[in-house]
């Protein structure tokens, strides 16, 4: 949506771009400072990116590949000042034209303001980046691509043991209301929570604040697994957060989840977190595997195709 | 998607579930966990010929989850750690559990569109 939430300023010799992003600020964060994710959206509409290097450190080389609609490779060169997750980025943007980004990302309780200062060596320089290459243009299709990559990603965050995280979002097209509704009624949660093949001959939720939750998934041969978990924070229409232990290994696998709903005019956009806390052994991990976790991730890959 | 360097590759994830889906391979690699067999070992609690035993131990290698000896006579088959490591990377199986359970969702959204459409009509 160009133009929403978006401001533009024009000054002797810099050029600020803002935007409200309707996702929080550590998607918005990692999709900036992660070159895998940077690839998938850096540049103005039409524009491919390929990341050769991006060391972020104070000091740290930031080498990109913009490919033009036109056909044409355009080098930049870029060095980081500074890099504070996951509030702040400033860099030197080395290859002509020279200037000095800063990009601050405010959290705005759930949601993000992203502010991108170019200060150019010149006022001369500045207007001349103007005209060759519509900066100002360019600098609001890039916020735009970047939005638009924020409302689908997901991500691993770093594993220490056998610990892990997962990040994801999606945008679902239904108003906040109906999507928060599907995740907190019982009629409702059963019928799309299991993956396609598994069935759920047991299913309770008592959707309160330390309610419980807990349910039993069967795969096609017949094998059960049970998860059972408490539902620690609801904000309605806007957060669930619960833990929950999964029995399909013994010590279970201890799961802390968190979805939280973000309006975005009459769509929802939905971003997961989940921690995963594995106490279990390896062998312990693999008889799990021999009863439940594989076959539900064959089943995975056959629904997909 | 991304794919993070530490994290196996889909198809290598998928070759590993295809191995793991069956209950006969389950069951010989429970059997390789006590230590290395011969195939005649393996062979020995199912109901199966050896070709079709030589079948499910093909599949366990080329998902990495075995190795087996040099020795052409003998030939014994031997669990391989690491690939069993991978599996155990919980985020990559709930990524793709989420991912399920979103399309599941998507669709079901709009099922309960269709009904508050139709219950509106009705009053």
């Amino acid at each position: 949506m160009p133009g929403k939430n978006e401001t533009q300023v024009i000054g002797e010799r810099e050029l600020t771009t803002t935007r409200i992003f309707d996702a929080p600020r550590e998607f918005v964060f990692k999709a900036w400072t992660d070159p895998a994710h940077v690839a998938k959206w850096w540049g103005p509409d039409g524009f491919t990116t390929t990341i050769e290097k991006m060391d972020l450190r104070p000091g740290g080389e930031w080498l990109l590949v913009m490919h033009g609609p036109d056909g044409k490779d355009y080098k930049n060169k870029s060095v980081f000042k500074e890099v504070s997750a996951p509030a702040r980025l400033v860099y030197d943007h080395i290859s002509g034209p020279r200037f000095l980004s800063t990009v601050a990302f405010d959290d705005l309780d759930g949601r993000t303001k992203v502010t991108m200062t170019m200060v150019f060596e010149s006022a001369d320089l500045l207007k001349r980046t103007l005209k060759e290459f519509a900066a100002d243009e360019g600098a609001k299709q890039t916020l735009g691509r970047l939005e638009a990559h924020t409302h689908r990603m997901s991500w691993i965050g770093p594993a220490a043991g056998k610990n892990s995280e997962l990040y994801m979002t999606r945008v679902f097209d239904a108003p906040r209301s109906l999507v928060f509704e599907a995740w907190s009624k019982p009629e409702h949660m059963p019928r799309w929570f299991a993956p396609k093949g598994l069935t759920m001959p047991g299913f309770h939720m008592d959707f309160r604040e330390g309610g419980s939750v807990s349910m039993t998934m069967q795969m096609p041969d017949g094998t059960r697994s049970e998860g059972e978990g408490t539902y620690d924070r609801i904000i309605p229409q806007e957060l669930i957060a619960w833990t929950s232990a999964l029995k399909f290994q013994d010590p279970p696998l201890i799961v802390v989840s968190t979805v939280r709903f973000v309006e975005l005019g009459g769509k929802t956009l939905l971003c997961a977190h989940q921690l995963y806390l594995d106490s279990g052994n390896p062998e312990g991990a693999l008889e799990g595997w021999n009863s439940s976790l594989g076959n539900l991730s064959e089943i995975l890959r056959e629904s997909r195709g | 998607m991304v794919q993070q360097h530490n994290t196996p590759s889909p198809d290598r994830l998928s070759a590993i579930f295809g191995a793991l889906a069956d209950p006969t391979r389950r069951a010989m690699i429970a059997t390789l966990l006590t230590g290395e067999a011969t195939v005649q070992e393996l062979a020995k609690p199912h109901d199966m010929s050896l070709p079709a035993i030589s079948k499910h131990l093909k599949v366990l290698e080329r998902a990495g989850l075995i190795t087996r000896g040099r020795d052409a006579q003998w030939r014994p088959c031997r669990l391989q750690a690491a690939p069993l490591k991978e599996v155990a990377d919980w985020a990559e199986h709930f990524r793709r559990f989420w991912n399920e359970s979103f399309d599941r969702l998507d669709e079901y959204l709009k099922e309960m569109q269709k009904k508050e459409k139709k219950n509106a009509r009705k009053k």
